[in-house]
């Protein structure tokens, strides 16, 4: 091994026993030009260093074995980054080059994509533990895993991660972006979408348009998202010939954007809307009757309808084929049982964790240093007493 | 070579099939193994996805995966007459057969408890396409059970299934509850 590389070897090992991680930091950011130069030897000093005690060393190596144009032996190079990440001190890496460790997890996800992004799902999952202090705390990395899940079209890895939620995020030595935080909520509900958990899906992208810089863009998509607008209108009106002409209308729109497949799913909702008003003026119907009032083809299709609503529990009716009749009614949940008591239960805990949550984050925020210093600057602009915000 | 675990999951008493192959593409066997588990499970969401993304060519190249996808879309449209016809219309091989019997039992038990809750008469033709049965094995079977058949008409009438049992929770707990809520309520 040629002696600078040495050289380099000996320094990480000393640096990383001694805990001097500054210094250690400023030789790996060093050092990308002596290790390009030195690319067949790479191996060698690999096999010098230790993955837990030298994880800094060995990233910046297989940083820039993974940097090169061309990348010989590409499955063993994607082992050893899946053995680096699973096995690198967390510590080490939350303190020093955040931003080579994640340059390094991108660059394998740009060879990944196209072709197997499934692949890249482990070491996301393995980047994701070793960056985050605690379960609920998000991280750039959480938007790049919903991404490729998306584009392998396989939402299981994923889904442990977005049904938690999050209530802080990894700083990342400030190479956490607005930006990050936006596509995790964007993609993540694409994926509800998918999976047609559509309550979850708006609370996600409620959090991407509720940012205020966002909103005033919003003023400015408006006028380019007509055909969604003028949508929403006519199924207002609860007529199903009017949505359907307007489905047609700008049909071209939503094929463009991909979004035919919800748009039909539009359609198809406003029958049930409009069965389900039924319920509110009758108590029984003819299928023929309801077929006419909600613009079915007829009573056969009305009982299908019918019977895919009380399937999905959308619906609290039964079908009398002899007479040809659907009886509305009343949900009969009475909520005196004990099976509702305990989802009550439930409910209150979630309520109560939460409480006990906001009450220490606001403990935090109001011993922090620069928060007291604040406000004790701001009380002295005052002449009257300010209530704190927090209380 | 793919390297293919069940995993038990013992609080929903469900299997799982776990897959782990290099390249990130499996066999068309075990494609089709895992497409027919989520079917038994009725999870159709995992199912399309899954289909969507196995390879073109896989897909062309293999008359039994694209049978349970015949199956699955059967399941999507909610075609119980369907679901049995696919079901009987392949040779399904060593692999598959258990899980598709396995499927078609559980289509019926579904088609038994849907017709209970939503009819309270209904043809005895549909009743028998709903079940997969003759119309006359098909109406021996619930009559059996309680259900009433009038010939006269052709008509058959469920009985509403029983509630489920509730379970309870002690006294003391529950006391112990409510004593917290207040405390958290009060403060």
């Amino acid at each position: 091994m040629a002696s600078a590389l040495e050289q380099f070897v000996n320094n990480v090992r000393q640096l990383s026993a001694q805990g001097q991680m500054t210094q250690l930091c400023e030789l790996i950011n060093k050092s990308g030009e002596l290790l390009a130069k030195n690319l067949s030897h790479l191996d060698t000093v690999l096999g010098a260093l230790d993955i837990q005690e030298h994880s800094l060393g060995v990233l910046a190596v297989l940083f820039v074995k993974f940097s090169m144009p061309n990348i010989p032996d590409f499955e063993t190079l994607f082992s050893q980054v899946q053995l680096f990440i699973s096995t690198c001190n967390g510590e080490h890496i939350r303190y020093c080059p955040y931003d080579t460790f994640l340059s390094l997890l991108r660059m394998v996800l740009m060879h990944l994509f196209l072709s197997q992004p499934l692949r890249g799902v482990g070491i996301l999952k393995l980047a994701i533990d070793k960056m985050q202090i605690n379960t609920n705390q998000l991280t750039s990395v959480h938007a790049d895993l919903c991404q490729l899940c998306l584009l392998a079209k396989c939402f299981k890895p994923v889904l442990p991660f977005l049904e938690l939620d999050m209530m802080d995020i990894c700083k990342e030595n400030g190479a956490y972006d607005a930006k990050h935080f936006l596509c995790y909520y964007y993609y993540g509900g694409m994926i509800y979408t998918g999976l047609k958990n559509f309550e979850r899906a708006l609370y996600f992208y409620e959090q991407v348009l509720n940012e205020d810089p966002k909103r005033a863009i919003y003023h400015i998509f408006k006028p380019l998202s007509n055909a969604y607008h003028e949508l929403a209108q006519v199924y207002a009106t609860n007529n199903p010939a009017e949505l359907r002409s307007q489905v047609n209308k700008h049909s071209e729109t939503f094929t463009r954007d991909n979004n035919t497949g919800l748009v039909k799913q539009c359609l198809s909702s406003l029958y049930k809307k409009n069965i389900q008003r039924l319920t509110k003026t009758f108590l029984t119907l003819s299928l023929q009757d309801m077929a006419s009032r909600v613009q079915l083809s007829g009573p056969q299709e009305a009982e299908k309808y019918v019977l895919h609503m009380i399937e999905d529990g959308e619906i609290y009716a039964s079908i009398n084929q002899k007479d040809g009749m659907v009886c509305f009614h009343d949900n009969p949940e009475k909520y005196n049982n004990p099976a509702m008591l305990h989802k009550i239960d439930q409910e209150m805990l979630k309520c109560i964790e939460l409480d006990e949550k906001l009450k220490s984050m606001d403990q935090e925020i109001t011993v922090n240093p620069q928060f007291v210093q604040k406000s004790m600057g701001t009380q002295e602009d005052d002449v009257g007493s300010k209530t704190s915000s927090y209380s | 070579t793919p390297v293919c675990k069940w995993k038990t999951d013992a609080l929903t008493n469900s299997c799982s099939f776990y897959c782990q192959a290099p390249g990130g593409i499996a066999t068309p066997q075990v494609y089709a193994q895992l497409l027919v588990l989520y079917l038994l499970h009725n999870d159709m969401n995992n199912a399309r996805y899954l289909w969507k993304r196995i390879p073109q060519a896989i897909k062309s190249a293999n008359l039994e995966l694209t049978a349970v996808w015949a199956v699955g879309q059967r399941i999507w449209q909610r075609d119980f007459p369907g679901i049995y016809s696919a079901i009987a219309a392949h040779q399904w091989s060593e692999n598959i057969l258990p899980v598709m019997e396995a499927l078609r039992e559980t289509t019926r038990r579904r088609a038994y408890g849907l017709v209970a809750q939503a009819y309270t008469s209904i043809m005895a033709e549909d009743f028998a396409a709903f079940v997969g049965y003759s119309v006359e094995d098909a109406v021996k079977g619930v009559v059996s059970q309680g259900w009433q058949a009038d010939p006269a008409t052709r008509m058959v009438m469920p009985q509403k299934p029983d509630p489920p049992p509730v379970s309870l929770v002690p006294n003391e707990q529950q006391l112990a509850r409510l004593t917290d809520y207040v405390a958290f309520l009060e403060n």
